[in-house]
């Protein structure tokens, strides 16, 4: 007859029963601590944790292969990532200000890495406790050489593109200006000016498509500087000047915008801004006028250019702004007399950069349109 | 008449600016490169030089910094010519003394002869 469980075990018997129970949880243990190993190494990221000391404690396979190193004591691979990163340094800096930390560049040989420091922090009955910092190092060689090639890409097409169109443009400028008693066929002269006209536009696409490319990737650094909107405005009055004078259309600087107060900008950009505007209210108006004029308050200039030109429909109000738009246009109706349709786009781009905003005040269909773009008031 | 000296390597550029400055009746000179732009100083003295930036051998910065550095050549003003419309390269030329960037897509040739006009007659106050 068996007698009841746990009344009657030997002593012998509780000792196997507890060696097995021992047993399993090491199995249980060590399975667990090996699944963490197998985990951390098979991250594509390496990984380095340390204690507060701060002294290595784990790494992965994939850090010890990045790295190079077998072994990993702080030392060997603080020693290593030199002059890249000073990573005692900086682990004990996150570990003293409790904050993680990531460098973007550090350059470690040919590699570029990406490191990530941050503080581990356990809780222990209610109270929260540092118990060293967990590195995470990513190689991201392939990425930036990318990067790279796309910049270098856009400078050299900036590049290469330009110097045959200066050429063209040039030698067909001095054609028409020193040659001109040459060329009596009057259609010969047309095709020059043509050439010439061709290029100019050609360079105004490769610029328009450069800035576009430049801004949309944040590469355009501004270079703010305090001026007045008026001065600015006035040289482009005086470039276009001549361009809208020819077909009847003035233009106007009101004194309300000599009169605002200066602004802190990128001037050349601005310039740009007030160019595209005007440029476009041109193309836009037959006959009438273009005015720029100015609205401020305590933080801003508002800027707006007003037309008597063609206006929009609301429909096609809508459209304005965007990327290659012209508004009302299908592709296969777009007037490419008038441009790439990205003049708006990049205005957009640039004054948003700047701090300020750009937009349709009205248009009516027939009578013209206003719009307008504001700029932070420069500070004294 | 005036002498420029012109170091630029494309021929679709020297070329033009060639027939743009004799047309304009000034002496031109031309240097493929800076190191040669250098050499030449040696026997011809321009009243301006009309200075590339990317050029192989010596580039335009390089023989801006040499040209300012040696006092035979420091006063002569330089237009630095360029197609790459990047700032940096517009702040390191003034850095290095040019009097001033002409991006050459932006200009005609009436742009250019008039920036070298302007410049010669402000040197010659």
């Amino acid at each position: 007859m068996s007698e009841p469980a746990g009344q009657t075990v030997s002593l012998e018997d509780r000792v196997k029963q507890l060696e097995e129970t021992v047993k399993l949880r090491t199995e249980q243990l060590m399975s667990s601590t090996s699944n963490a190993y197998s985990f951390l190494d098979s991250l594509h990221m390496g990984f380095i944790m340390c204690d507060v000391n701060p002294e290595v404690v784990v790494t992965n396979d994939s850090v010890q292969k990045m790295l190079g190193l077998g072994q990993y004591s702080l030392n060997m691979i603080d020693g290593a990532l030199k002059p890249g990163l000073e990573l005692r340094q900086e682990i004990i800096k996150s570990l003293g200000s409790n904050t993680s930390k990531e460098f973007d560049e550090v350059t470690y040989g040919k590699q570029i890495l990406r490191v990530f420091i941050a503080p581990m922090v356990n809780e222990v009955k209610g109270q929260k406790q540092q118990i060293g910092a967990v590195i995470l190092v990513e190689d991201v060689t392939e990425q930036k050489v990318l990067e790279r090639a796309k910049d270098e890409f856009f400078f050299i097409a900036s590049h290469e593109l330009r110097t045959p169109l200066t050429a063209i443009r040039g030698n067909s400028s001095l054609i028409k200006t020193y040659y001109a008693d040459s060329l009596k066929n009057q259609d010969m002269a047309e095709m020059v000016d043509d050439i010439h006209s061709s290029a100019v536009r050609l360079i105004e696409i490769v610029n328009d498509f450069l800035d576009v490319s430049a801004l949309e990737q944040g590469k355009i650094q501004m270079r703010p500087e305090n001026f007045a909107l008026a001065d600015v405005a006035g040289e482009v009055l005086r470039e276009l000047g001549s361009v809208t004078e020819a077909k009847g259309v003035k233009l106007v600087l009101d004194p309300s915008l000599t009169a605002a107060p200066p602004v802190y900008a990128d001037r050349q950009r601005m310039k740009q801004v007030i160019y595209n505007l005007v440029g476009n209210a041109n193309k836009f108006t037959e006959n009438g006028s273009i005015t720029l004029s100015a609205k401020s308050d305590d933080a801003t200039v508002e800027c707006l250019v007003t037309d008597t030109g063609a206006g929009m429909s609301e429909e096609n109000q809508r459209l304005l702004f965007r990327k290659f738009q012209q508004a009302g246009d299908s592709l296969l109706t777009r007037d490419a007399t008038k441009g790439t349709g990205l003049g708006l786009y990049i205005s957009k781009l640039i004054v948003e950069k700047t701090g300020g905003r750009i937009g349709l005040v009205r248009s009516e269909p027939g009578k013209g349109s206003t719009f307008v773009f504001s700029v932070p008031r420069a500070t004294v | 008449m005036q002498k420029v000296l012109l170091v630029e390597d494309d021929p679709l550029v020297y070329r033009l600016y060639q027939k743009l400055f004799k047309l304009e009746n000034f002496e031109i000179e031309t240097a493929e490169n800076g190191q040669i732009g250098l050499d030449k100083l040696k026997t011809f003295h321009p009243d301006i030089i009309l200075l590339d930036v990317m050029m192989k051998t010596m580039n335009g910065l390089d023989m801006l910094t040499k040209l300012k550095a040696d006092k035979a050549t420091a006063d002569i003003p330089v237009v630095v010519l360029t197609n790459v419309a990047d700032m940096r390269i517009t702040q390191l030329a003034s850095e290095h003394g040019a009097v001033t960037v002409l991006i050459k897509s932006q200009s005609e040739p009436a742009d250019v002869v008039g920036m070298v006009k302007g410049v010669l007659a402000k040197a010659a106050q």
